[in-house]
C-alpha cells in the first residue's frame, strides 16, 4: 500500500491520483490553459503579501502607542 | 523592546490581525512544497529510476520527522518567540524548495525533502502559529487560531494547482525554483509584519483599550493573567488531567485523519467505487473542512471549548460509522459531508485550550508535544488499517474501531473541567482560583 497522503491536518503530501483528477476535471469544466491559472494565482500571492505589508506598516504608524508623543518622557519609540 | 501598555482609544484594525494575516499567508504558500510533493512522483520515477514505494517511503519519513521536530520548534518558540522561528523556518522551506530543484540524485532529494522541507514546515504551521496567536489574542483566541489554520486549506486549493500547472509548461526543476524563490522573497516581508507580543508596540491583547477588560489584565511577567494550572516547565503539565485528556483526543485525531488520508481512495476502490468519485468526495470534504474550521473557531470564543471538542470528535465518529452503516456509494458522501465539518476543527480548540489552561509561556512546547503524538498516532493507524484490510479483506473493522475511539475521545473531552482550570473562567481574586488546581 503506497503511502500517498491526501490533505490532512498537518498538510501531508496529497495523493497524486486525486490531484491529477482535480486538475483534469477543472480543465474539462473550464477549458483553461496553464497560464490562466498560474498568472492569477501568482499575482494574488504577490499582491496579498504587498497589501499585507502596506497595511501593517500604515497600521503601525497610525495606531500604535508612542509614549514620547504625549510628552510623558518615559518611553522610546516602539520598534 | 516592549513598551508598557497604556489605556488609550485607538482606531483602525488591531495590529494582531495583521500578525494573523502574516501567519495565514505563511500557511497558504508554505503548504505548497509539502502537499504538492505527489505531483512530482511521475517525473522522479522516470528521471531517478526509483519506484513509487521508495518515494512514498521518503514522504513517510518526512511525516515522521515533522512530528518529531514539532516539540523542539515549540520549545524554540517559547524561548525566542514565534517571529524568529517562523521567519527562519520560511527561509528553510524556501531554501529546501530551491535545493530540490537542483537535486541530482535520489539521496539529495530525500535529504532535502526530509531535512529542509518537512523540518521547516513544522516551523511555519500550527505549533508556533498557535503559540504566537495566543499572545496577541485572548477573548478572540479561537477565531484567530482558526483563521490562520484555514490558510493551510486555502493554500492547498491555490498552491497545489499552481504547481501542477507550472509542471505542464516548465520543467519540474524550474517549478521548485520558482516556489523556493517565492518563499525566500516573502520571508523578509513576513519578518517585518510579525511581532512576538502586543507589548512590543504598547498594545493590549485583542486590541482592548486597557486593563479594565477582564481578559486583558496582565501580570508582572507580561504573560497575562495565568490559570491555576499554568506551568513554567512543560513537563509539569503532564502531572494534571487536562493534558492527558487533550493528548488522548489528539492521538485519536491523528489515528482517524491519518488513516483516511492514506486509505480513502483504496477503500473506495475496494468497495467498487471509482477513483474519480472518491476524489470528488474527498475534495468536498476539504471544502467543507474550511467552513467547519472557521465556524467552530469563531463560535468557540463564546462557548466552552471542551463542548465543541466533544462535538467535533463525536461528529467525526458518526462520519466513520456512516462508512459502515450506509451502502458504500452513499456512505462515502455522508462521510465527506459530516466528516468534513470536523476535519480540521480540533486544531483551534486544542491550541486555545492549551494556552488557556497551561498559560502561554510553554504553549509552543505543549502544542508541539501534542502534534508529535498526533503524527505518531496517524502513522500507526496507516499501518494498522492496512493490516486489518489485509487480514479481513475489508476496512469495516477498522472504521468501527475508529468510530469507537472517537466516541471515547468525545466522552473524555466532555469530562474536561474547563471552567475549573481555564483562565477564561477564573477570577483571579476569588477562592475559586485557589481551589481550582486541586479540583482540576
Amino acid at each position: 500500500m503506497p503511502v500517498l497522503l491526501v490533505h490532512s491536518h498537518h498538510s501531508e503530501p496529497s495523493d497524486p491520483r486525486l490531484l491529477r483528477w482535480v486538475i483534469d476535471t477543472f480543465e474539462q469544466l473550464f477549458g483553461l490553459g496553464p497560464a490562466v491559472v498560474i498568472i492569477p494565482v501568482g499575482v494574488l500571492v504577490v499582491a496579498s503579501l504587498g497589501l499585507l505589508a502596506f497595511f501593517a506598516f500604515r497600521s503601525r504608524r497610525g495606531q500604535l502607542y508612542f509614549p514620547e508623543r504625549e510628552g510623558d518622557g518615559e518611553g522610546r519609540r516602539a520598534k | 523592546m516592549s513598551v508598557e501598555p497604556r489605556s488609550r482609544k485607538r482606531s483602525g484594525l488591531y495590529y494582531g490581525w495583521y500578525v494573523i494575516g502574516a501567519m495565514f499567508f505563511m500557511a497558504l504558500v508554505g503548504v505548497g512544497p509539502r502537499q504538492g510533493l505527489g505531483l512530482f512522483f511521475d517525473r522522479w520515477t522516470s528521471e531517478f529510476e526509483v519506484s513509487i514505494s521508495v518515494l512514498s517511503l521518503m514522504a513517510g519519513a518526512g511525516w515522521l520527522i515533522n512530528g518529531i521536530v514539532n516539540p523542539f520548534i515549540g520549545n524554540l518558540t517559547d524561548r525566542y518567540g514565534g517571529r524568529i522561528v517562523m521567519s527562519s523556518s520560511m527561509v528553510v522551506v524556501g531554501a529546501g524548495s530551491f535545493l530540490l530543484g537542483i537535486s541530482s540524485n535520489l539521496w539529495m532529494l530525500a535529504v532535502v525533502y526530509v531535512g529542509f522541507i518537512s523540518t521547516g514546515m513544522a516551523g511555519i504551521l500550527f505549533v508556533p502559529a498557535s503559540a504566537l496567536a495566543s499572545r496577541w489574542f485572548k477573548r478572540r483566541r479561537g477565531a484567530a487560531i482558526s483563521m490562520l489554520t484555514s490558510g493551510a486549506s486555502v493554500g492547498g486549493m491555490l498552491m497545489v494547482p499552481f504547481m501542477a500547472y507550472m509542471l505542464e509548461i516548465v520543467d519540474w526543476r524550474i517549478t521548485w525554483t520558482v516556489v523556493g524563490g517565492m518563499l525566500l522573497l516573502s520571508s523578509p516581508v513576513l519578518w517585518f509584519v510579525l511581532r512576538n507580543s502586543p507589548r512590543e508596540f504598547g498594545l493590549w491583547p485583542d486590541g482592548d483599550d486597557g486593563p479594565a477588560d477582564a481578559m486583558a489584565s496582565t501580570s508582572a511577567t507580561g504573560l497575562g493573567r495565568q490559570g491555576p494550572l499554568a506551568v513554567e516547565r512543560w513537563q509539569k503539565a503532564y502531572r494534571s488531567r487536562p493534558m492527558w485528556v487533550l493528548t488522548f483526543g489528539y492521538v485519536v485525531c491523528g489515528i482517524t485523519t491519518g488513516s483516511i488520508a492514506v486509505h480513502f481512495v483504496p477503500y473506495a476502490i475496494s468497495e467498487g467505487i471509482s477513483v474519480k468519485t472518491a476524489a470528488l468526495a474527498f475534495a468536498l470534504l476539504n471544502l467543507i473542512n474550511l467552513a467547519g474550521v472557521l465556524f467552530t473557531g469563531f463560535i468557540s470564543d463564546r462557548l466552552l471549548r471542551k463542548n465543541l471538542l466533544t462535538v467535533v470528535y463525536g461528529v467525526r465518529g458518526l462520519a466513520f460509522l456512516s462508512l459502515v452503516v450506509f451502502p458504500p456509494g452513499i456512505g462515502l458522501w455522508v462521510f465527506a459531508i459530516v466528516g468534513g465539518m470536523s476535519w480540521l476543527a480540533s486544531v483551534p480548540q486544542v491550541g486555545a485550550l492549551v494556552a488557556e489552561i497551561y498559560g502561554i509561556q510553554r504553549a509552543g512546547t505543549l502544542n508541539g508535544m501534542l502534534t508529535l503524538v498526533h503524527q505518531v498516532g496517524g502513522a500507526a493507524a496507516v499501518a494498522g488499517a492496512g493490516l486489518i484490510f489485509d487480514l479481513s479483506g475489508s476496512y469495516s473493522p477498522f472504521f468501527i474501531v475508529a468510530a469507537g475511539t472517537l466516541v471515547f475521545a468525545s466522552a473524555v473531552s466532555w469530562a474536561l473541567r474547563e471552567r475549573a482550570c481555564s483562565v477564561r473562567f477564573i477570577e483571579p481574586e476569588t477562592p475559586q482560583g485557589l481551589l481550582a488546581t486541586e479540583r482540576a
